[in-house]
């Protein structure tokens, strides 16, 4: 039997980027999966997995590893753990760990460089630390998660090289006006 | 017209040269070309848009409608940019526009010889005739001798940004207003967002002689400006001009970020167009100075009042003697002003009878008005008269002021329409005009410095209450607040010769009498007849005058005239700023499969389908046209093997004990009786009973279903299943998620596939274990994955599903172990030409306007159960004999060539819309059955098996002669299919 080659999503993109104290990287990879409790089971679930599930716009530590995500409607996303056997008949459990690339983008200016893609507000008192949102990046559907030195950016794999180029080409400019003698007037706080 | 030895906020130490039409000119940090230009002594700037007329400077800010030139040449150039907003850099190269061959002396200035030909109306009463000369030859002869700048045509080679900002408080300019509504909103730790279009804040503390608290109001504005820099929940945008307002309080910007740079940093964007979202915003945007309107007031040389005194005071530089005229206290500033920078000024001419304006080293003059003016390029004089006749004084520049319009754009652009306040002779934003909204200051119509700053002050403090963020009380710092003490002076009266409104479309008050007396006595409708307001300015600084005028000629007052609709932008916003990124790859994203880094290496050309690059064919050594490669590729499934990437299908996985049920609802055909193990063909409806989508139900378990789409209707479905799960039956236990992504999907399809695959796969394949449309999960080249058997080419096909990171290495290795069977690669063209002679459907047949009957696939929709546009699909006229249907046609020659889109007409039936019979929709070379063929949709088709017609395409110049036939062309047992 010849042995398969695993080509991951990112092969062939320069990763990590750093511009202007901004760092773009790829998250490792790790078990994904789409969780959504079936009809009357939320309570065995969060039981299941030793937490609540979170509301719309969070997500939680689970006390095994690994996070659960709210991901719209009655749908989940368990990160970094494999499904609990208990969860077996309580939720409806999808592989998804080749369907997203995970982003990380890092740093001071990370806000100031979405601020270019992803029209939602992303300043602390609007969406801190933990807070989770569907929402745009460029075209491309994303899941944004704050966390505390910057952002994790979830797209769709096939999005991947898009992504990039995207996030890169706002990098760029941001960077270019950090290097303005007058400072970055306008793309403050 | 030189500068002023002293004064201005300008760096006299720092020189930055610059060239306007080629000549070498100087400017110093704190200049705008503008100043800089009238500080050179040049006044002849530009030429008017229809009589070709010698223009200068007017204004000092973005209302200036004359002094448009084109910024740098070739693909870089900038077309029609105001002086006012450009910044000196050094190297900077502008150019006048709407000249030949030169801006002294211009050929197209005959056109103000013939003036009296031209008046409002004159192009739409003249060209008529006749109607087809009026794109081929009228038009572009008007647009070569009327315009503006010109587009070089060239790619744009420049880049600009989109980007979003949010704010509690967005505070739009600032001047005395804006400044304290920062300070307010600021101090008391909101988010606040200061935007002005200037790049040093400040507004008309800049440009006037005041005081506050008893210091100069340059140097508060400066301590202002840094207090609020130094605030970390405050951010500043300079240079940024908020043109729209929208609903949501969403605001448009664009700021200016690199068009001020010589040698910008890479990378740094030209322009950003920025949609702010805060729920208060406070307008302070002050006020626009309007003209009056008298003989030849367009001359160079004739400017607003306060733009005069802003170049004197901000820039130090001097228009030279100046005469100053103004209905209004405020226009006796300039005198006073120029006078102590040591401008002469030869005459304050007050049109009021009974004033008594301030004394100083000039000729006063009052109830006295200007009627004429004189010198070519540049003013040398103008002609007054009062009670005791006309004189001339001389003039190298006069101040005209008329008084000032609130500049209230943004508080209409929801629709509301402002107030006439006649205490200031001037309209005024309608309270409440936009949600989240408040004037303060000019913009309001409150003129002095003490009233902008406390209304600033308070507007503040209220969006702050709204907010509920507690504030502390301001102290409003003490300024001058003088009263506004206007007459209404539109235009002068009892005089002959044009006289302008809109100085940037050339309007005067002639064209609008000529407007009244047509009958064209709506404002709206004089704006369309005549122009005025509708060049790039929008008509800022004579818009309001202009519809005095008709409210005089008309006899009603300006209130009941009323004005004409604001609309965003509020100055002119490039498109290329609108469409940042959206150049080439930019305009949509690309998704790629699991495949791309393979099909790349193989050299495979791409096609687009919906986002997705998928390769076209395969070109192998020698071949050297795409029907060859396709035509090989072809033979290769049809006779050995082929392998191709379909991992593009929507994928979705549908869980719960209500999956089957919900599956029954959302298919016309029954999903819930499927065994487990098994896949069936889908067909989806619309609610309206057309055919949305097709594809292919899987049953992966008791309650586990994985279903396809099509690749165009993926997002469509998803959608779709969203609304039936959520909005029609919330009851149903069903859980369903796109996996689209995670896997790798490739059909190995062929009279080989199976040999092929079966050393791949750790279970078996035969036909026992895995008969045709059955599923199942196996290891394949060691990888969890599932094979189902199922096939788009009408050969025994499997397809293979691993996790997408394995999907290059799969492919890699399924063609690799294809070549000693004969079987290889093939791509999109393959797969149409297979699947055509199979019969089979892709969205050129589910277009959306066609029924399952219409398919052929009326016995798909079970009568067992209902399910999503049964009902509808059963309206009358959604099948039967009236309606196209599908039919496969043949050429009836080999070298008769077919074409998409043809249409099918009747043996010797003439080529009309009467006698059409129906269209191609898919068109291929059959290599297998040596001629064209397509499927099509025919009147009544399924009876008509066996007809000789035609399919023509006038396009193509087409006319062939058609068998038809009942798809499939081939195999229509499906003897291959099973084995």
């Amino acid at each position: 039997m010849d042995e398969l080659v695993a080509r991951p999503a990112w092969a062939g993109l320069d990763l990590p980027l750093s511009l202007g104290g901004v760092t773009l990287s790829i998250l490792p990879d790790g078990p994904l999966a789409s969780l959504a409790p079936l009809r009357g089971q939320e309570r065995a679930v969060a039981d299941a997995l030793g937490a609540a599930l979170p509301g719309p716009g969070r997500m939680v530590a689970l006390p095994g590893g690994g996070r659960l995500i709210w991901n719209g409607l009655g749908r989940y996303l368990l990160a970094g753990a494999a499904p609990d056997a208990r969860l077996a008949g309580r939720a409806a459990l999808v592989d998804q760990s080749d369907g997203w690339t995970g982003l990380a983008l890092t740093g001071a200016g990370a806000a100031v460089v979405l601020a270019r893609l992803v029209p939602l507000d992303l300043a602390p008192v609007a969406f801190p630390a933990g807070g989770v949102a569907r929402s745009l990046l460029g075209h491309v559907d994303c899941l944004l998660i704050a966390g505390t030195a910057g952002f994790e950016i979830l797209v769709a794999r096939s999005f991947t090289r898009t992504a990039v180029h995207d996030i890169e080409t706002a990098m760029r400019a941001v960077a270019a006006r950090r290097a303005l003698p007058q400072g970055p007037v306008g793309a403050g706080p | 017209m030189s500068r002023l030895a002293s004064g201005g906020l300008i760096d006299r130490a720092r020189r930055i040269p610059f060239a306007f039409d080629g000549r070498r000119l100087t400017a110093h940090p704190g200049d705008t070309l503008a100043s800089a230009l009238m500080a050179n002594g040049v006044r002849l700037i530009g030429r008017s848009f229809k009589y070709h007329r010698p223009r200068g400077l007017i204004a000092a800010g973005s209302e200036e409608p004359n002094a448009l030139v084109t910024v740098g040449a070739g693909a870089e150039a900038t077309p029609n940019t105001r002086a006012t907003g450009i910044e000196p850099y050094p190297g900077l190269a502008v150019f006048s526009q709407n000249r030949w061959p030169s801006l002294g002396f211009d050929l197209m200035a005959i056109n103000d010889r013939l003036a009296p030909l031209l008046g409002a109306g004159f192009y739409y009463k003249t060209f008529m005739w006749p109607a087809r000369s009026w794109e081929r030859v009228y038009e572009p002869l008007i647009r070569r001798a009327a315009g503006l700048g010109a587009l070089s045509g060239a790619r744009d080679p420049g880049h600009d940004e989109k980007a979003f900002a949010f704010a509690d408080v967005l505070v739009i300019g600032a001047g005395p207003a804006g400044l304290m509504a920062a300070l307010t909103a600021g101090r008391a730790g909101a988010r606040v967002l200061l935007a002005d279009e200037d790049f040093r804040m400040g507004g008309r503390l800049n440009v006037e002689r005041l005081e506050i608290d008893g210091a100069p109001a340059v140097a508060w504005a400066a301590a202002a400006v840094a207090e609020l820099a130094a605030l970390p929940n405050v951010r500043l945008m300079p240079r940024t001009t908020v043109t729209g307002v929208y609903d949501g309080h969403t605001y448009g910007a664009l700021e200016r970020v690199g068009r001020h740079l010589a040698d910008p940093p890479e990378g740094l964007p030209r322009d950003a167009f920025w949609r702010i979202v805060a729920p208060r915003a406070i307008l302070a945007a002050g006020a626009i100075e309007r003209p009056i309107a008298f003989p030849d007031n367009d001359r160079p040389g004739v400017m607003l009042a306060g733009a005069v005194r802003a170049y004197v005071n901000r820039w130090a530089a001097s228009p030279g003697a100046t005469a100053v005229f103004t209905n209004n206290d405020d226009g006796w500033r300039t005198a006073t002003d120029l006078a102590a920078a040591g401008v002469p000024v030869t005459a304050l001419i007050d049109a009021r009878p009974g004033v008594a304006p301030p004394d100083g080293p000039w000729r006063t003059f009052t109830g006295a008005v200007v009627t004429g003016t004189r010198g070519i390029r540049a003013l040398r004089a103008v002609t007054v008269r009062d009670a005791h006749g006309e004189r001339s004084v001389a003039a190298e520049c006069l101040a005209v002021s008329g008084g000032w319009n609130p500049t209230l754009h943004l508080s209409c652009h929801l629709g509301a329409r402002p107030v006439w306040d006649a205490a200031i002779a001037a309209f005024t934003p309608a309270p409440d005009a936009a949600p989240g909204l408040s004037a303060v200051g000019a913009a309001r119509g409150a003129f002095s410095t003490r009233a902008a700053l406390a209304q600033g002050a308070a507007a503040a403090a209220e969006a702050l209450a709204a907010l509920g963020i507690a504030a502390a009380d301001q102290a409003v710092p003490y300024a001058e607040d003088a009263a506004t003490t206007i007459t209404p002076l539109w235009r002068v009266a009892r005089t002959t010769g044009r006289a302008w409104l809109d100085f940037q479309n050339d309007v005067t008050t002639k064209d609008v009498a000529l407007a009244a007396q047509e009958n064209f006595r709506s404002v709206e409708h004089m704006k369309r007849y005549t122009t005025l307001g509708m060049a790039t300015d929008q008509g800022k600084t004579g818009g309001v005058a202009g519809l005095a005028v008709l409210a005089e000629l008309t006899g009603r007052s300006v209130a009941e005239t009323g004005v004409t609709t604001f609309r965003p932008p509020f100055t002119p916003v490039p498109i290329a700023a609108l469409g940042a990124g959206g150049a080439g790859r930019g305009f949509a994203p690309h998704r790629d499969t699991p495949t791309q880094a393979p099909i790349a290496a193989r050299r495979a050309p791409l096609v687009e389908a919906g986002l997705w690059r998928r390769p076209s064919y395969f070109p192998a050594h020698g071949e050297t046209t795409w029907r060859e490669a396709c035509d090989r590729e072809v033979a290769m499934v049809r006779g050995a093997v082929g392998v191709c990437d379909v991992s593009t299908l929507g994928k979705i996985d549908v869980q719960g004990e209500g999956a089957a049920t919900f599956l029954d609802h959302v298919y016309a055909n029954t999903m819930s009786t499927l065994p487990v193990g098994r896949v069936r063909y889908g067909l989806m409806l619309r609610e309206d009973g057309f055919v949305m989508d097709d594809g292919t139900v899987a049953r992966v378990g008791p309650t586990q279903f994985f279903i396809t789409t099509t690749t165009a209707a993926a997002g469509q479905v998803m959608a779709h299943l969203d609304f039936a799960a959520q909005c029609l039956w919330p009851g149903l236990d069903v859980a369903f998620v796109s996996q689209t992504d995670h896997w790798a999907q490739i059909a190995v399809a062929g009279p080989k596939a199976r040999d092929l695959l079966a050393p791949l796969v750790a279970t078996p394949i035969d036909d026992a274990a895995l008969a045709y449309m059955g599923c199942a999960a196996a290891d394949i080249a060691g990888v969890p994955g599932r094979i189902y058997r199922i096939s788009f080419s009408g050969e025994r096909a499997y397809e293979v599903a691993v996790p997408a990171r394995w999907g290059a290495g799969l492919f890699d290795l399924l063609v690799e172990r294809a070549r000693p069977l004969g079987g290889g690669p093939y791509g999109m063209e393959a797969l149409n030409v297979l699947r055509i002679e199979k019969g089979l459907l892709t969205h050129a047949e589910l277009h959306g306007r066609t029924t399952a009957d219409d398919l052929g696939l009326g016995r798909m929709v079970a009568s067992a159960k209902d399910c999503i546009g049964k009902t509808a699909s059963r309206r009358p006229g959604l099948s039967g004999p009236e309606r196209q249907q599908l039919v496969g046609l043949r050429a009836r020659d080999a070298s008769g060539r077919l074409a998409g889109g043809a249409h099918i007409l009747e043996p010797g039936a003439k080529a009309a819309a009467a006698n059409d019979q129906g269209y191609l929709t898919s068109v291929c070379w059959s290599p297998t059955l040596g001629r064209d063929i397509a499927l099509a949709f025919l009147r009544d088709g399924r009876a008509r098996t066996g007809e000789t017609l035609r399919a023509v395409c006038r396009l193509r110049g087409l006319d062939t002669a058609v068998d038809v036939v009942a798809p499939p062309f081939l195999d229509p047992d499906g003897g291959r299919l099973r084995g």
